[in-house]
């Protein structure tokens, strides 16, 4: 009850303004349009002010709660302040002491984002994320063929691949379901060999929130997690970071950065070809170069084998022949021996002596021994046998 | 007759002549027969004394020399 009589002072005044005010509007919300934004370096504290077409607010938040805040408003950003309205007793001064800061429009939609974010942590996202294929021939894109994107990606994407277009909106209200039927499409006609495809990439350019909004929708984000092409996530550019990025097998800066890494898949792959062949003719000629090494060791060898061998066994047989041939000398020897001794014992035994001292031996023809004169008839051829030879003679008869 | 058969005989010969009852004119024959044998061995020593010869001129030498 305000008293009528009473006369208040102007600090009086000021605070009872303010005791009224903080009692009927402890805790309201207020939408503007940030006009101005000062963050005091010390203190921490935001000084700022709001406005609409028709009205201006201006605002405090102090650091305690600042620091909490999800993003420091800007000049121009939509706002939705939430706090105390605040008269200082001193200066009179109005303000909305804030606690708490949100963007508008976008506000609500943010927090389904986060919101979504947090939900598809242990679904969508938790889908395992395959890297490209070693080998990427066959290049599937999701794209607007008007503007730029498409261009982009093509210049920046290579030479060696076939490239498949599939159209599709990529913003706007039928974004979200014309995407998703094109992920699902793409898929459906890989299976059924149809078409091939080693990725899937799904590009759009930069834009506002709205532009990018559709995909943080759940068409989207699913299709890309059930993809079973490796699919490519190409959304704006960094920090643009839809939802979709998470639930695709590869997140990528931005369009052209796409393509610039499957033209450095491609490079790498071509790269570790011929590098493996030059590895591989490499290893190759070392093989064979050792074995015709070994080759020429191994008839060097041989033939120093063979040689040594051969000269064991030559020296092996010229021992055998010196010994047969000292057995072959010393049997001669010896039966010479034997001879010998026989031949001077035949001698020894020679009737034939009785010759040398003048006798002779008379035979026949025949070769008989004459003893008798009577054996001689005149007439009959007989033979002498004197000591050096024998002579013919012709008996004359008895005398 | 080989060489060793020839030695054999000469052999017998010169056991016939030793024993003084074998009669002059076999002795004769005997000793005949003897010196013939003896021309025939010591022909055959010398073809094998030559051919030794041959073969240690061809290097081939007895381990005792």
């Amino acid at each position: 009850m305000i008293n009528e009589e009473k006369v208040y002072s102007v600090y009086e005044f000021n605070s009872l303004v303010d005791n009224t005010m903080r009692s009927s509007l402890p805790f309201i919300a207020v939408e503007g349009e940030v006009s101005k934004i000062t963050v005091q370096q010390t203190s921490g504290h935001w000084y700022f002010s709001i406005k609409d077409d028709k009205a201006s607010l201006d605002c405090v938040m102090f650091r305690s709660s600042a620091a909490s805040q999800s993003f420091v408003p800007k000049c121009s950003d939509k706002i939705i302040v939430y706090g105390t309205p605040n008269v200082y007793p001193q200066s009179g001064r109005f303000q909305l002491k804030c606690s708490l800061v949100k963007r508008s429009g976008q506000g609500t939609l943010l927090e389904i984002i986060e919101e979504n974010k947090r939900k598809w942590q242990n679904t969508y996202f938790a889908r395992p994320h395959r890297q490209l294929p070693v080998f990427v021939r066959d290049v599937v894109i999701i794209t607007s063929l008007t503007g730029e994107v498409l261009h982009d990606i093509l210049t920046n994407i290579g030479n060696g691949l076939n490239i498949t277009v599939v159209p599709a909106m990529m913003q706007g209200e039928m974004c979200a379901e014309s995407v998703s039927n094109a992920i699902y499409g793409v898929n459906k006609a890989v299976k059924e060999g149809k078409l091939k495809a080693d990725v899937l990439l799904v590009a759009r350019g930069g834009g506002s929130f709205e532009d990018l909004y559709p995909f943080n929708d759940e068409r989207i984000v699913k299709a890309l997690s059930l993809s079973e092409i490796v699919c490519i996530s190409a959304i704006g550019h960094d920090p643009d970071n839809p939802l979709c990025d998470y639930s695709a097998d590869i997140r990528a800066n931005a369009p052209t950065q796409a393509g610039a890494f499957i033209k450095q898949n491609r490079e790498n792959f071509i790269k570790f070809i011929l590098d493996s062949k030059a590895l591989f003719s490499e290893r190759i000629t070392r093989r064979v170069e050792n074995a015709y090494q070994k080759n020429d060791f191994d008839k060097q060898k041989l033939s120093s084998l063979l040689i040594s061998r051969a000269s064991g066994e030559q020296m092996r047989l010229n021992h055998k022949k010196e010994i047969i041939f000292t057995y072959l000398v010393n049997l001669f020897k010896h039966k010479k021996q034997i001879a010998e001794s026989k031949v001077n014992l035949l001698n020894a035994y020679s009737p034939f002596g009785i010759l040398d001292r003048g006798y002779s031996i008379v035979k026949t023809t025949d070769g008989k021994v004459v003893k008798n004169v009577s054996s001689l008839e005149k007439g009959v051829k007989f033979v002498l046998k004197m000591s050096d030879g024998e002579i013919s003679a012709l008996s004359e008869g008895k005398i | 007759m080989n060489y060793e058969e020839q030695v054999k005989r000469l052999d017998e010969i010169l056991k016939a002549l030793s024993d003084n009852n074998t009669p002059l004119s076999d002795a004769i024959a005997l000793f005949e027969e003897g010196k013939k044998i003896c021309e025939n061995i010591e022909s055959t020593l010398s073809d094998v004394e030559n051919k030794i010869n041959v073969l240690t001129k061809q290097g081939i030498k007895p381990l005792d020399e």
